[in-house]
């Protein structure tokens, strides 16, 4: 959780970690409710104990029930949902973003269900009548289960307050997952690369898809500070500021800024960037080519750029012969 | 398409793999077996082994071709250990098959909803394009051992070497496995992780719901039914970027994906086994086998595991009564907690890795 800091939060940050987790859904409200349900009534029939032997009495069931889920509760609220216990934690070591993990311990999915389950099998008869044991009795109990059961499927899509696929469900476009134009702008650049390892700067979605997909292709700008510029961190002005080479091409490429092409072309220069690729659509074509670019390749969407590096540096991978002559083991006869 | 049948046939290949683990640990004349316990059993086996080949091979410094080989070696003698047992222990092996069968006859119906509602969820993930930012990393670092040729010496975001190890993920050496076994199989790694290895973390979410709500409902097949289906139906609602559901729905080629969906809730199930025995020798052995085999699949089982342990099997100690079952547990949570001082240690910058000899 990257916008929860637990010194700025202090005991509150509990309360918010837990909204920020659940942000809007009220599952978490459904599962108290339904290991209430659980340990209040349980299960009518089948437990486990002996010698509780009132048939379908739903207390002594709800025994079992209040001992699988009540103790580890109680003890959450006493540890990981206390608002001491992050602070404490916090100052040991830093758990900022990792905290919200440890509301992964309760057992949401696992109670919702088992509650969703009990009442269908267990609670439905009423809503189809007598629960008699002839043809029509059977009939109702299965259309008071099937009620039921679709009623708490709608109760989960209601808590929820969203889906999965509530911006529309996008069937994979290749095999691998990924744009069908990633392996084509992979094979423009090695196509038009005199070394194994070119250097590249993409948009930011392909920035971070392209190594994916081809891992001898080099990036320039790393993840946080594309995430960075993203969030607003760079500026023209971050951006034409002495020696902030990568800011300069995260302006140009990543947010469309055109700052001054020299600058930018010293940015390619000092970064040995070989390509450059951007969106056709998205306006930055016009301003690389009259900052020098060659249009080496297009295709459905995106072009690509060559910029010829004054003062190439061509990565070689790190060579470790030496090091394991030097430190010999037993299984090197399969190097 | 026809390109996706080969990863998906290999979600088969390693569910049989983790079995044939799990049966090399569990097998036995004297002990009946339980199919699923196996399963789960061999799983974290499998990443426990694999967390003792690999971290050898990063600290001496040698290439990914090398790992392959120990690994191949591993994988072939576990795995034949696991068909010798499973032939030695005979009856008490072919039993628990043919009891399933007799079992699934007599519940087809409620095993077909079960099949059909998983296989349905799988389906729809594995056929929908997401855009997942942490996928840069991890299936990132797969692509880039293979490219190099080299076990976490480069960084998956630039192509850049690295001088140290990262810590966060030197024990969490689960996409390691994954270049491992996209080198030995010639397959790509987006295939291998986003279809292979997200269809084995749904194949075992599947796999825990149905242990959970077996032991919950003593077996009852119609609610163990149901409760899969509104277990599997909840992970499409309780959506965000946070929730266990949200790593099981999108981020499906992440240890992390295991830990929320596989590791947390098989704890549930090992607690629910021992509220109903708190001396069952075999659920003790899978916590164990949790508590070693989990911290490959990512470093937050380093804190969650322990504290899984703490709040589940400390309870139980309290409720049965059961000295014994604090001890054991808190072996179990040795080496979590080991492994977070590893880290703090390297927060504090007194334990460093480094990618050479120094």
């Amino acid at each position: 959780m990257q916008n929860l800091n637990i010194a700025e939060a202090g005991f509150g940050y509990i309360f918010k970690c837990i909204c920020t987790y659940y942000e809007g859904n009220i599952y978490f409200l459904l599962y108290i409710l339904s290991m209430a349900f659980l340990c209040i009534f349980g299960e009518k029939g089948g437990h486990p104990f002996p010698g509780e032997g009132f048939p379908g009495i739903r207390a002594e069931n709800g025994r079992r029930m209040r001992e699988l889920f009540l103790p580890q509760f109680i003890l959450m609220v006493l540890t990981v949902y206390n608002p001491v216990f992050p602070v404490a934690l916090n100052s040991f070591f830093d758990v900022n973003k990792e905290y919200y993990r440890f509301l992964w311990m309760s057992p949401v999915i696992i109670s919702i269900s088992a509650a969703g389950a009990v009442l269908v099998t267990e609670y439905s008869s009423g809503i189809s009548g007598n629960g008699s044991a002839d043809d029509a009795g059977s009939e109702g109990r299965r259309a008071g289960r099937s009620f039921v059961a679709f009623v708490f499927i709608i109760c989960l899509l209601a808590a929820g307050g969203s889906f999965l696929y509530k911006d529309g469900y996008i069937v994979s476009p290749t095999v691998y997952h990924m744009p069908t134009e990633i392996p084509e702008v992979a094979e423009i650049i090695h196509e038009n690369s005199d070394v194994e390892y070119p250097r590249a700067v993409f948009e930011y979605d392909y920035n971070m898809m392209i190594r994916q997909y081809d891992a001898s292709i080099l990036l320039v700008c790393d993840r946080e500070a594309y995430l960075d510029a993203m969030a607003g961190k760079v500026t023209y002005d971050t951006a034409m500021e002495h020696g902030a080479y990568i800011d300069r091409l995260l302006a140009v490429v990543g947010l469309g800024i055109k700052i001054r092409q020299s600058r930018f072309i010293s940015a390619l220069d000092h970064t040995h960037t070989e390509f450059v690729v951007v969106t056709t659509s998205g306006g930055m074509v016009p301003y690389l080519k009259e900052a020098g670019l060659t249009v080496v390749g297009e295709t459905a969407n995106h072009t690509v750029f060559r910029h010829i590096n004054e003062e190439p540096e061509v990565f070689e991978p790190a060579d470790y012969s030496e090091v394991w002559r030097l430190t010999p083991q037993i299984y090197d006869f399969l190097l | 398409m026809l390109q996706a049948v080969f990863p998906v046939l290999l979600i088969a290949v390693n569910l049989i793999l983790y079995f044939l683990f799990g049966a090399a640990l569990c097998c036995s004349k004297r002990k009946e077996l339980s199919l699923t316990r196996t399963l789960f059993a061999g799983l974290f086996f499998y990443y426990f082994l694999f967390s003792l080949c690999c971290i050898p091979v990063m600290l001496r410094w040698r290439p990914l071709h090398v790992l392959t080989s120990i690994w191949t070696a591993v994988v072939v003698t576990v795995t034949v250990i696991g068909v010798f047992r499973a032939f030695r222990a005979g009856k008490s092996f072919l039993d628990p098959i043919k009891k399933a069968g007799a079992f699934l006859s007599e519940h087809l119906a409620a095993f077909l909803i079960i099949a059909a509602a998983a296989v349905g969820f799988a389906a729809v993930i594995l056929c929908s394009y997401q855009f997942t930012l942490d996928a840069s990393y991890y299936v990132g670092s797969v692509t880039t051992a293979l490219q190099t040729d080299t076990v976490n010496m480069y960084d998956p975001f630039t192509g850049e070497w690295l001088d140290h190890y990262e810590m966060r993920y030197f024990f969490a050496t689960f996409p390691m496995n994954d270049a491992v076994l996209c080198s030995l199989l010639n397959i790509h790694p987006l295939l291998w992780c986003k279809i292979t290895m997200a269809g084995t973390a749904m194949a075992m979410t599947a796999v825990v719901l149905y242990m959970t709500g077996r032991q919950l409902f003593l077996s009852d097949m119609k609610k163990t039914a149901l409760f899969i289906i509104f277990a599997l139906t909840a992970n499409f609602f309780m959506i965000t970027i946070y929730t266990t559901s949200a790593f099981l729905t999108t981020r499906t080629y992440e240890g992390k994906c295991l830990l929320a969906n596989v590791v947390i809730p098989g704890m549930i199930y090992i607690y629910l086994c021992l509220l109903q025995d708190s001396k069952d020798r075999g659920a003790w052995l899978l916590l164990f086998l949790i508590s070693i085999g989990s911290p490959v699949l990512s470093s937050s089982a380093n804190m969650l595991v322990p504290a899984m342990t703490g709040v589940t099997i400390l309870p139980l100690a309290l409720l049965r009564r059961d000295v014994t079952a604090a001890a054991k547990s808190f072996i179990c949570m040795l080496p979590g907690v080991m492994l977070t001082l590893v880290y703090v240690l390297y927060v504090k910058n007194i334990v460093v890795f480094y990618t050479y000899p120094r």
